[in-house]
């Protein structure tokens, strides 16, 4: 089983994740998650997207992944229950007393050991199997070497990061935040201290912050290897990143499976995802240690990506034209790119704007403005409109 | 002296006292030391220590040692439940002692835990009242004394700050943040990095709660008789130091943005 694992912070981000290629998202409920400022999910929000997701059979997962504190743990037992009500297809669980309290009570859920565990090692694993743990999520430090040998000695189900942003710590091992910020980072409220800027007394500023993490070139490996869910990071991204993210990874999975991704393919999606991520990306641990070249040492480098001009809000056949809520600036005379799950991304140069009243307008400049573009080719609801990056063609 | 301690020495010189049990990082098998012991150092019936989180090769090593281990060690305090399973595989004889660093901050994570293992030591992100509340229903150990871990990374890097600029850097590394001021130190070796905050945590007030043991860390920190020092403590000297969490309840659930003001 290959599988694509999309991260989806609200309703919404689930529904473009599914529809552009996850073959499940996991989700945080209003409790127990690690994005604890992210909207998340309510019971309500869970069941439709429970439904969503099954009428696509797809997955739906929920991290139950803090590390309880004793005011934390009240309530968890009837929360659990109403998962398995709601029918979600696993949870992701890093306290110890979450795995037991499921396999003690026989409570019907299928177990995921989050990342924030720390599995490096087949004796790990194991440990957490006789618990009836049946897939773990290994700890981003994992090289192939360790992932073969786990996946060889225990055959439980292995989950790897493929995409987003990395911990300087081993995930789990940092409570930074907690002591010069006083936020809980095993609770939720990491403030990323990891990506300050520090004093020495002599040298140079000191800085850890790690670069993201990108496997486009070792996804073939990562399968040989024996890892079945191919997970991307990133529950507060919005709905352009995840879509061009989840997309990427899609159209390489599937090409991978049938033989057919080209050398060329892999450089143009790999363009395009580092377009849309905001730091520079690396395979990080996977063939051994990473070296001073997988860190940043000036702080925090980001920077912001408005290359997501336009979501398609419907299209009209017999107009040929397309309707658009504006998410970026575009103008007349701009040459821009649709993209979607069920098409072949294509270019096309802006001639002519309308507004909803239909009337003729020079510039998109208002924030979730409608916007009507005269358009041959068809698209549909969930599409989307970019400034146009790079031309496939030139990579192939 | 009226409790139980649990002591990492560090470059101090160790002198056995009442109620005091040493524990010996293990060379090879620990991040974030000044002082390791090979198999061959450490003396019979001794407090093994091994902090690693563990790869393929390194649980392997572990594996590997146990029958030596076994011959020397008495117990065995670890974070990797990797070493658990190893242990539990060979059947061994060895005091399980789990000391998951920041893991560990409830009742029902440490009693589930103890299905599995001899004892624990809580995690040190606890409050004073969270501590007294487990150690009211379990048998537990708890971190009193020393610079609190407060990450642990896979990367070596004080040695990629090093080669980036191209200068020498010792290690150990203070580095301070600005706002703040507070001082970090950095301890690096093949396996990775270990940040410490460098002012001091003194748990003295943990002391009243019914712990079973306690865990004194000196491996950064220059002490003359630990007898001594330890009889000063039980009397409450020298607090003059941080406190951590134990009144400082962390948050994790940030106001609404209009709130913020």
């Amino acid at each position: 089983m290959i599988e694509l694992l999309a991260p989806a912070g609200d309703l919404e981000k689930l529904k473009f994740a599914l529809l552009y290629g996850a073959d499940a998202v996991y989700i945080g409920g209003q409790n127990y998650s690690l994005r604890a400022n992210a909207k998340n999910f309510s019971f309500e929000d869970m069941k439709e997207g429970v439904l969503f997701a099954h009428a696509l059979h797809k997955k739906v997962y929920v991290t139950v992944n803090i590390i309880f504190h004793n005011k934390d743990t009240e309530g968890l037992e009837e929360y659990l229950w109403a998962l398995v009500d709601i029918g979600v297809d696993a949870i992701i669980a890093s306290d110890f007393f979450v795995v037991h309290l499921i396999h003690e009570k026989n409570i019907p859920l299928e177990v995921h050991l989050s990342t924030q565990a720390s599995v490096l090692n087949h004796k790990s694993a194991m440990f957490y199997k006789k618990f009836g743990v049946t897939r773990i999520v290994l700890a981003r430090e994992a090289s192939k070497r360790d992932i073969q040998y786990i996946k060889e000695s225990t055959g439980l189900e292995l989950e790897c990061f493929v995409h987003g942003a990395m911990c300087t710590s081993i995930s789990g091992r940092c409570v930074l935040s907690n002591v010069l910020t006083n936020r809980d980072a095993n609770r939720g409220g990491c403030a990323q201290i990891c990506r300050w800027i520090f004093k020495t007394d002599e040298n140079p500023d000191f800085s850890m912050t790690s670069k993201d993490l990108n496997m486009v070139y070792f996804l073939q490996e990562m399968i040989d290897a024996g890892v079945n869910s191919f997970k991307v990071e990133g529950r507060m991204r919005g709905i352009y990143y995840i879509a061009t993210v989840i997309l990427c990874y899609r159209r390489m999975l599937d090409k991978i499976l049938d033989r057919s991704l080209t050398e060329g393919e892999k450089k143009y999606y790999l363009a395009v995802l580092n377009r849309v991520a905001n730091r520079e990306s690396s395979p990080q641990f996977f063939h051994g240690l990473p070296s001073e070249n997988e860190q940043y040492f000036l702080g925090r480098q980001e920077v912001s990506n408005q290359d997501f001009l336009g979501l398609v809000l419907s299209y009209n056949e017999d107009e040929k034209e397309v309707v658009l809520e504006q998410r970026n600036y575009f103008k007349v005379g701009d040459e821009v790119e649709f993209f979607g799950p069920n098409m072949e991304t294509f270019t096309y140069t802006i001639h002519t704007i309308k507004n909803e009243n239909d009337e003729e307008i020079i510039v998109a400049n208002h924030p979730n403005m409608i916007v009507k573009l005269p358009l041959d080719r068809i698209v549909s609801r969930f599409d989307m409109m970019r400034v146009k990056v790079f031309d496939k063609q030139t990579f192939l | 002296m009226k409790n139980k301690y649990l002591v990492l020495a560090g470059n101090n010189k160790i002198e056995k006292g009442e109620n005091i049990l040493f524990l010996f990082p293990l060379k090879g098998f620990c991040v974030g030391m000044t002082r390791e012991y090979s198999i061959e150092e450490i003396p019979d019936g001794a407090y093994v220590y091994l902090n690693r989180i563990f790869d393929t090769f390194g649980i392997e090593e572990f594996e590997h040692i146990l029958p030596m281990l076994e011959e020397k060690a008495k117990a065995i305090v670890f974070e990797d439940l990797g070493v658990l399973e190893v242990l539990q595989e060979k059947k061994s004889s060895l005091k399980t002692i789990l000391y998951a660093t920041h893991a560990l901050c409830s009742l029902s994570s440490v009693k589930a835990y103890l299905n599995v293992v001899d004892t624990v030591i809580l995690s040190a992100d606890l409050t004073l009242e969270e501590v007294d509340s487990i150690a009211n229903e379990t048998c537990v150990g708890s971190f009193a004394f020393g610079l609190l871990p407060v990450m642990y990374s896979r990367r070596k890097l004080i040695s990629n700050y090093a080669k980036h600029f191209g200068v020498s850097v010792k290690n150990p590394f203070l580095i301070e943040e600005p706002i703040h001021h507070r001082k970090f130190l950095l301890v690096e070796n093949d396996y990775g990095t270990v940040l410490y905050d460098y002012t001091v945590y003194n748990g003295y007030e943990l002391l009243a709660c019914p712990c079973s043991f306690y865990l004194l860390d000196f491996e950064h920190i220059v002490v003359d008789d630990f007898s001594l020092w330890i009889e000063e403590f039980e009397a409450g000297k020298n607090q003059d130091k941080s406190t951590g969490f134990l009144h400082q309840e962390t948050i994790y659930l940030l106001p609404p943005k209009e709130d913020k003001k």
